[in-house]
């Protein structure tokens, strides 16, 4: 009786080691610097080598869709620019540099799994500009003036990009730095 | 002998041998666990869900996506965008995919139901805001092999043609919008297009 419980164990600790495997490999595969030093992520390179079945199942397993590799470009950021985990607990400053694409989309997440609600997203429509054309957005719980990403507080933050480049306006990394404020 | 009770298969094994054989079988469970997860599991998930968001339009319908459902599928775009869907089927014959945009910026993507673009358009590429997708199956290894040798190939319709490696999928359109009372109409507008099973629908 004992060598059949036994043995079940280790098919169940098999199942187990499958599913989790899967799962940790979908979340974390394929994620690529966009330029040497910047906090945002992509996994969009990663579609077509072969880390892309992980990638295609980041997203299905949350009911997503990724945004089309040809027309947008798609990155998170989970540091700030000095390499710092963002938080709930801080606020964060947001801001462009140089040429910013026709259209993009900067939105915050509660956590890094893709079934995370977006809280806001702030994008080229919505955005208020400074006077010198840049934006600034504030990454905080608290209400902010301006352009605000509302997140909730307590729990890890991860921030979204999304954009299209038409012509060569924007490059190909996020332009904008990420920097904390206070917490 | 007779009377006996029956033995463990592996009774007469030493200890590390059977430790050993164990773990050989937690790995192989391990390795087939983790290969049908990846390969089925988030597809039948998001299939399941996809059919759920084309609810009573069912497949081959092109409809709006509600903002709830559409944030769901696209988090990082904003939700006052308008998204529109059409859950292809070409398991039965060709499906034309018939788009009528309301001018201005917008992109179409192809979707299989594994989540995987096949196909892209925005509206500066596509030049025109009215144009039909022919949305038809991809041929398998043996058909490609058939139709290398056939002399009679099929005819290749006019305009654009997406062959799916899948049986189904989704055409998505996506329009920003500048300002949220521009949603109403603005999905009025998108509600022109239209998602044709048949070669008959193909240029109307």
């Amino acid at each position: 009786m004992r060598n059949y419980t036994s043995g079940f164990l280790y098919v169940a600790g098999g199942i187990l080691v499958g599913a989790i495997t899967a799962y940790i490999a979908a979340n974390n595969a394929g994620q690529e610097a966009l330029a040497e030093g910047s906090p945002w992520k992509s996994r969009v390179a990663a579609l077509d080598k072969a880390a892309g079945i992980y990638v295609q199942d980041y997203y299905l397993m949350a009911g997503r869709l990724p945004l089309a590799p040809g027309q947008f470009l798609e990155a998170s950021a989970a540091e700030d620019s000095d390499g710092n985990t963002l938080s709930a607990s801080c606020s964060y400053d947001v801001i462009s540099a140089g040429s910013l694409p026709q259209w993009w989309s900067v939105a915050a997440t509660a956590s890094g799994s893709a079934s995370s609600k977006i809280q806001t997203v702030i994008d080229e429509n919505t955005a208020v500009r400074e006077a010198d054309g840049s934006v600034r957005i504030v990454v905080s719980a608290v209400p902010q003036p301006g352009n605000w990403l509302k997140i909730a507080s307590g729990r890890a933050v991860i921030l979204h990009y999304a954009a299209v480049p038409f012509g060569s306006r924007g490059g190909r990394a996020p332009p904008f730095s990420i920097r904390r404020v206070g917490c | 002998m007779a009377g006996e009770p029956p033995r463990f298969p592996f009774a007469g094994w030493g200890a590390d041998v059977l430790r050993v054989y164990w773990i050989a079988v937690l790995i192989v469970v391990a390795v087939v666990v983790h290969v049908s997860f990846v390969l089925f599991a988030p597809a039948y998930r998001f299939s399941l869900y996809a059919k759920e968001m084309a609810g009573e339009h069912g497949s081959n319908q092109f409809f709006i996506v509600d903002s709830d459902q559409q944030a769901r599928l696209f988090p990082n775009l904003p939700r006052q965008s308008v998204v529109g869907a059409c859950l292809y089927d070409v398991s039965a014959g060709d499906v034309a995919f018939n788009a009528d945009l309301p001018e201005g910026f917008w992109v179409t993507t192809i979707y299989t139901l594994r989540g995987k673009p096949i196909y892209s358009v925005n509206n500066r590429q596509s030049g025109a805001d009215a144009f039909t997708v022919s949305l038809s199956r991809a041929p398998g290894f043996i058909e490609m092999l058939l139709q290398a040798t056939d002399k009679e190939r099929p005819e290749i319709d006019s305009g654009w043609t997406v062959m799916s490696p899948e049986p189904m999928g989704l055409a998505i359109v996506w329009y920003p919008l500048v300002d949220a009372a521009m949603r109403q109409s603005i999905a009025q507008a998108m509600e022109r297009s239209r998602c044709l099973a048949g070669n008959s629908a193909v240029g109307q």
